[in-house]
C-alpha cells in the first residue's frame, strides 16, 4: 500500500482548481487536502496544513506565484515545518521562468504547453527529484537564460554562520558532487552529509538544493 | 480622433514655396522666364549702349539660363558660343555675362556634381578669357568703356581687375546656388517645419492611443489565457475522474462549458475592442490601389499583372474596399501555397451591370516544373487530378471571407482547381452598379 500523497493548491482561479483538483483526486496515490486563492491566506494555512506537495500557480490573488514561493518558504522555517516539494504552474514555458522558478525554491515548473498527465508526473517525482541533482542541466540552465540573477544580498553572511563540516560540504556540493562522492571524501557517514545539506538550507532560507546551488554559484560569480 | 493620411502633400500652396521650390515646381516655365527677364533686362542694356551685336550675344548667354536646370551640357556650350561670339564680334563686356552667372547659379542648384563643377570651370575661363581679350587684347591707348590703357602697367591692373571680379562674381553665384538647394533639401521653409513638427504630433498621439489599445488587448488577453487554462484543466481533469468515476462526466463537463463560455466573453470583448478603430484607419484602399499591391507581390517574386476590359464605372468605397479585400486575399494564398516565380494575372471585366475579377494563378504548374528532373519527364498531370478537378469542393475560411465580403454587394465567388496549372478564384458581381455604382 502506497502512501497517499497530500496535494495543496493555490491558485486565483476557481475553476481551474475545480479542474486540478478532479485530476489530482482520480488518482488513488494523491489528494488535494488544501485550496487556497488568495496570497495571504495561503501564507496563514498552508504552512499548519501538513503538505507534501503544493502547486502554486502564477496567479495568486495579491502576489504572482514566484513571490509567493519566496514568501512561504521563511515561513515554513520559521514554524519548523518540513517544506513540501513545490510546483509552479504558468501560462507558457520559458527558461526564463523555469529558472525564476528553480531560485525561487520550486522543484518544478508545468506549464499549458502539456497536458495534465504533466503535473501527475510531477506531484509524484517531485519529492524523489530532490535526492539528486542534476547539476547538468542546472548549469545548462544557467547560460541559457544569461540575464537573470541570482543574486541573495544576504547569502553570504548566513553562510557565515556555518559550522563543523558544514562549510567542506557546502563546498564540495557547489563542486558538483553527489552525496556519496561527499561522503567518501570527507570520510563521515552519508546521513551526515544529508544532514549538513538540510542545515546548510535551514540556515540560508532556502527550500531546496538547486536553489542553494544557484545562489553559491551566484555569489562565487559575484565575488571572484 | 487624430486622423493621419499617408501621402498627405508637405506643402500646400504656393505662398510658401521658396524661388527654388518655385524653379522646381514649374520646370521650363520658371526657367523660361529667368530667360525672358535676362534678354529683355540685359540684353537691352546691351542693345542701348553697344548695338546689335551686344544683343545677340546677351541673347545666346540667356538663352545658357533656359538650359541651365534640365541641360546643363547646353547651357555650357552655349556660355562658350556666346563668349567666343562676343571675342569674335570685337563687343566690350558686355551686361549679359551676368546671365552666365545666373546659369551658373541654376546649375549649381540643379544639376549634378560634375556638371556644376565643369560649368564653374567653363564659365570662369570664359570670363577670363574675355578679360583678357579686353585688355592684353587691345591696341593700346584703345579705350574700354572710356577707359584709356596707356602703359603696359594699366593693361596689367585692368586684367587683374576683370580676373579678380570675374572669379569672385562667379565663384559666390556658384556657392549661392549651392547654399540654396542645400538649405532647401535640409532646413525648409518654416512653414515646413511647423507642418512636420504636426505630423510628428500627430503621430505621436496615434502611437500613443494605439499603445493603450495594446496594453487593454495585452490584459484581456491575459484573461482569455486564464479561460481557456481553466477549460482545459476542467476538460482534463474531468477525463482522468471519468475513468475513476464515471458518473463525474457530466458534472466536469457542465464546468467546462460554463468556462468556455467566460473564456468566449473576453474573446468577444478583444474582437469589439480590436474593431473599434475604423476611425483611425487610413482611408480604405481601392480598386486603384491594387496597382501597389501588385508592385509589393513582384518584389516578393510572383509575376502579377492587372488588366481591366470594358467600360469600367465608379463604385462606392465599400465594394472597392471589398474588391480589394478578395484580390488581396487570393494573393495571399498563392504567397502561402505557391512557389516563388509563380505567375498570377488578375483580370477585371466590366460590363454595363456589373464586373468580374479573375485571378489565375499557375501554382501548380510552376512546382512541377521545379521538380522535374532528367530521369523523369512528367505529364503534368494525371487522371486523378481531372477527377478531383471535377468533384472538389475547395474550402477555407479565407474563402468563407471572401463570399462574405462578395455577398455584401451580390456577388458569389467561386475556386477551382484547374488540374496541371493551378488554382482560379472568379468573383462575379452581376448587378454591381446597382448596389454600388456611384457617379
Amino acid at each position: 500500500m502506497t502512501q497517499t500523497l497530500r496535494v495543496g493548491l493555490i491558485d486565483a482561479d476557481a475553476d481551474i482548481r475545480f479542474g486540478r483538483r478532479m485530476l489530482i483526486d482520480s488518482q488513488e496515490d494523491c489528494k488535494v487536502y488544501f485550496e487556497e486563492e488568495t496570497a495571504q491566506g495561503a501564507e496563514e494555512r498552508a504552512p499548519q496544513a501538513l503538505l507534501d506537495v503544493l502547486v502554486i500557480d502564477h496567479r495568486v490573488r495579491g502576489l504572482d506565484g514566484i513571490q509567493l514561493v519566496g514568501k512561504l518558504i521563511p515561513l515554513y522555517q520559521a514554524n519548523k515545518t518540513e517544506i513540501p516539494a513545490i510546483i509552479l504552474t504558468g501560462p507558457y514555458f520559458s527558461y526564463e521562468l523555469l529558472l525564476s522558478a528553480i531560485a525561487a525554491g520550486a522543484t518544478d515548473l508545468v506549464t499549458l504547453d502539456s497536458d495534465s498527465g504533466e503535473l501527475l508526473k510531477a506531484i509524484r517525482t517531485s519529492a524523489a527529484k530532490e535526492k539528486a541533482l542534476d547539476f547538468n542541466s542546472l548549469r545548462a540552465l544557467m547560460t541559457r537564460a544569461k540575464d537573470l540573477s541570482f543574486d541573495r544580498p544576504d547569502i553570504l553572511v548566513k553562510l557565515g554562520t556555518l559550522e563543523d563540516r558544514e562549510p567542506d560540504v557546502l563546498e564540495l556540493f557547489s563542486s558538483g558532487l553527489d552525496d556519496q562522492e561527499i561522503a567518501n571524501k570527507l570520510d563521515i557517514p552519508l546521513y551526515r552529509v544529508r544532514q549538513s545539506i538540510k542545515s546548510i538550507l535551514e540556515k540560508c532560507s532556502l527550500a531546496t538544493r538547486a536553489q542553494l546551488f544557484l545562489a553559491v554559484s551566484a555569489a562565487e560569480v559575484k565575488n571572484g | 480622433m487624430v486622423r493621419v493620411q499617408a501621402g498627405e502633400p508637405l506643402f500646400f500652396n504656393d505662398q510658401e514655396a521658396t524661388l527654388i521650390r518655385w524653379i522646381q515646381d514649374h520646370k521650363w516655365l520658371s526657367s523660361s522666364l529667368i530667360a525672358l527677364f535676362a534678354v529683355l533686362f540685359f540684353g537691352g542694356l546691351d542693345l542701348v549702349i553697344q548695338g546689335y551685336e551686344a544683343l545677340l550675344v546677351s541673347s545666346i548667354l540667356a538663352l545658357a539660363i533656359l538650359f541651365a536646370t534640365n541641360l546643363p551640357q547646353l547651357s555650357i556650350l552655349l556660355t562658350v558660343i556666346g563668349t567666343a561670339l562676343e571675342i569674335a564680334l570685337g563687343v566690350a563686356p558686355v551686361a549679359g555675362g551676368l546671365s552666365a552667372a545666373m546659369a551658373l547659379f541654376l546649375t549649381a542648384a540643379f544639376a549634378s556634381k560634375l556638371w556644376y563643377f565643369l560649368t564653374l570651370g567653363v564659365t570662369i575661363a570664359c570670363g577670363i578669357a574675355i578679360a583678357w581679350t579686353n585688355t592684353f587684347g587691345l591696341a593700346l591707348a584703345q579705350d574700354l568703356y572710356g577707359l584709356y590703357l596707356r602703359t603696359e602697367l594699366s593693361r596689367t591692373t585692368a586684367f587683374a581687375l576683370l580676373s579678380t571680379v570675374v572669379i569672385a562674381g562667379n565663384i559666390l553665384f556658384w556657392l549661392l546656388g549651392r547654399l540654396a538647394i542645400t538649405y532647401e533639401v535640409f532646413v525648409g521653409t518654416q512653414f515646413d517645419r511647423a507642418l512636420s513638427a504636426d505630423t510628428q504630433a500627430k503621430l505621436s498621439l496615434e502611437v500613443a492611443e494605439q499603445n493603450e489599445r495594446f496594453e487593454i488587448a495585452r490584459d484581456i488577453n491575459e484573461l482569455i489565457i486564464q479561460k481557456v487554462t481553466a477549460v482545459i484543466s476542467q476538460a482534463e481533469g474531468g477525463t482522468y475522474a471519468a475513468k475513476a468515476d464515471p458518473s463525474s462526466a457530466l458534472r466536469s463537463l457542465e464546468r467546462v462549458g460554463l468556462s468556455a463560455r467566460a473564456a468566449h466573453t473576453e474573446l468577444r470583448r478583444l474582437f469589439d475592442m480590436l474593431n473599434k478603430t475604423h476611425s483611425v484607419s487610413a482611408a480604405p484602399p481601392g480598386i486603384e490601389e491594387l496597382e501597389n499591391l501588385l508592385v509589393t507581390y513582384r518584389e516578393f517574386g510572383y509575376g502579377v499583372s492587372l488588366k481591366h476590359e470594358g467600360a469600367r464605372f465608379n463604385i462606392s468605397e465599400g465594394a472597392a474596399l471589398a474588391v480589394y479585400r478578395i484580390v488581396f486575399d487570393a494573393l495571399e494564398n498563392v504567397k502561402k501555397h505557391c512557389l516563388v516565380g509563380t505567375d498570377v494575372s488578375i483580370d477585371f471585366s466590366w460590363v454595363a451591370e456589373g464586373m468580374q475579377v479573375l485571378i489565375k494563378d499557375n501554382g501548380i504548374e510552376a512546382k512541377r516544373r521545379s521538380e522535374v528532373s532528367f530521369e523523369e519527364i512528367s505529364s503534368g498531370y494525371t487522371a486523378e487530378d481531372d477527377v478531383r478537378a471535377l468533384v472538389e469542393t475547395i474550402k477555407g475560411a479565407g474563402l468563407t471571407a471572401m463570399k462574405e465580403r462578395a455577398a455584401l454587394y451580390g456577388g458569389s465567388i467561386e475556386a477551382t482547381r484547374v488540374p496541371g496549372v493551378g488554382f482560379t478564384v472568379s468573383a462575379i458581381f452581376p448587378h454591381l452598379r446597382a448596389l454600388a455604382g456611384t457617379n
